[in-house]
């Protein structure tokens, strides 16, 4: 079975489901990064995850055509977490995170999210990171979680979400003095 | 007080985007003025503090199941090339059989209704007692005054022409006719 990207997203956008089945599994944990810190909580970033590639499959003609795999797959994820924020902010919708419901829930959903203290020693910090991003507009906040948390350079977020670069650059100074507003007495322990 | 000339390219100074020469100016200039730096430090710490963050990990058991999830409403809910092919043969195999049985009821009722005609044409007067041996169908007992007004199908006949009906029929309509289908028992 081939190994590179391209080479697996020929073969998908040409049937293979071997190849997709390869690819969900390189690209899951990105996407659900990035939906988890635009959404703030498991169920939602879940549901973008299994949402994103439900997409990418009944769009595999397209992927011939496409030249970066990760940006569209990106941009696809990105746009649904957007749209699930706004659709929120409306209907006041807010899927609870599993850690602040009542007990009997939890036991119920532990089969899905597993919490092991070793493995949440960073939750205080991603918490608060959580919240500070929360009361950024959707288009800032995805710039910030791309390019500051993810990694993304500017050009590539440009490219994912269909801006002009200069767009890009404007949201992320305008986020960027938000954040150090909302974290300056946080960033200020540092 | 903040320097608009150095703020405006701050992020670029901590995204290491700006050309030496610059840098270099920008640099010089956040060593002499406490406010930029300030700013500066902030920038890098903003920085710091979100890269630091880490996403919870829901477990490798999760990612087993979300990817089964996903091929479960993806792969496995498309039917393959040769599953394609069959649902069409079958489909085609549906609309010709459609096609035989409307083609079936047409001629049958083409038949009745032209022995009707040639029946009624024909005119001829029957008088006199026909009793059927089917217990299903009723005796008749025509009058001379009736002769000439109606026209009488014997019991065999009745038998005779429904089961050319039937049979010119697809099989598949025997059950459709009902009462029709006790007829067709020869006894």
């Amino acid at each position: 079975m081939q190994d590179s990207i391209p080479e697996l997203v020929k073969a998908f956008s040409d049937g293979d489901n071997q190849a997709f089945a390869i690819l969900v599994k390189r690209y899951q944990r990105k996407i659900y990064a990035v939906a988890y810190q635009m959404l703030g909580n498991h169920l939602d970033a879940d549901e973008v995850v299994q949402e994103t590639f439900v997409r990418i499959y009944h769009k595999r003609q397209e992927l011939k055509h496409v030249s970066n795999f990760s940006s569209f797959l990106i941009r696809v994820a990105a746009n649904y977490s957007i749209d699930l924020l706004r659709k929120r902010k409306i209907h006041g919708e807010l899927s609870e995170d599993p850690a602040s419901l009542p007990g009997n829930i939890q036991i119920s959903m532990s089969r899905r999210v597993r919490t092991p203290r070793e493995l949440y020693e960073d939750k205080t910090m991603m918490e608060e990171i959580i919240k500070a991003l929360e009361q950024l507009p959707p288009r800032q906040k995805i710039t910030a979680v791309l390019h500051d948390i993810e990694g993304f350079s500017k050009t590539e977020i440009a490219a994912i979400l269909e801006c002009p670069e200069a767009t890009v650059r404007s949201n992320l100074h305008i986020a960027r003095a938000k954040l150090k507003k909302i974290l300056k007495n946080r960033l200020s322990k540092e | 007080m903040l320097h608009r000339h150095i703020t405006d390219v701050l992020d670029a100074y901590v995204d290491n985007e700006l050309d030496n020469s610059t840098r270099e100016q920008v640099s010089r200039h956040l060593e002499e003025c406490p406010d930029c730096r300030n700013e500066y430090e902030s920038a890098l710490n903003l920085r710091d503090f979100l890269k630091a963050g880490k996403v919870p990990d829901p477990g490798e058991e999760y990612w087993n199941e979300v990817s089964s999830l996903i091929l479960a409403k993806t792969v496995e809910r498309t039917p393959n090339k040769s599953t394609l092919i069959n649902l069409e043969q079958e489909r085609n195999n549906n609309r010709r059989a459609n096609y035989r049985s409307l083609v079936s009821v047409a001629a049958s009722l083409m038949i009745f209704f032209t022995s009707l005609f040639f029946g009624s044409a024909q005119n001829r007067p029957l008088t006199g007692n026909f009793t059927s041996t089917d217990k299903n169908l009723p005796s008749v007992v025509v009058s001379d005054d009736e002769a000439t007004d109606n026209i009488i199908i014997t019991c065999d006949e009745q038998k005779n022409l429904l089961k050319g009906i039937i049979l010119l029929g697809s099989p598949s309509h025997i059950e459709q006719y009902g009462i029709l289908s006790d007829l067709f028992t020869v006894r």
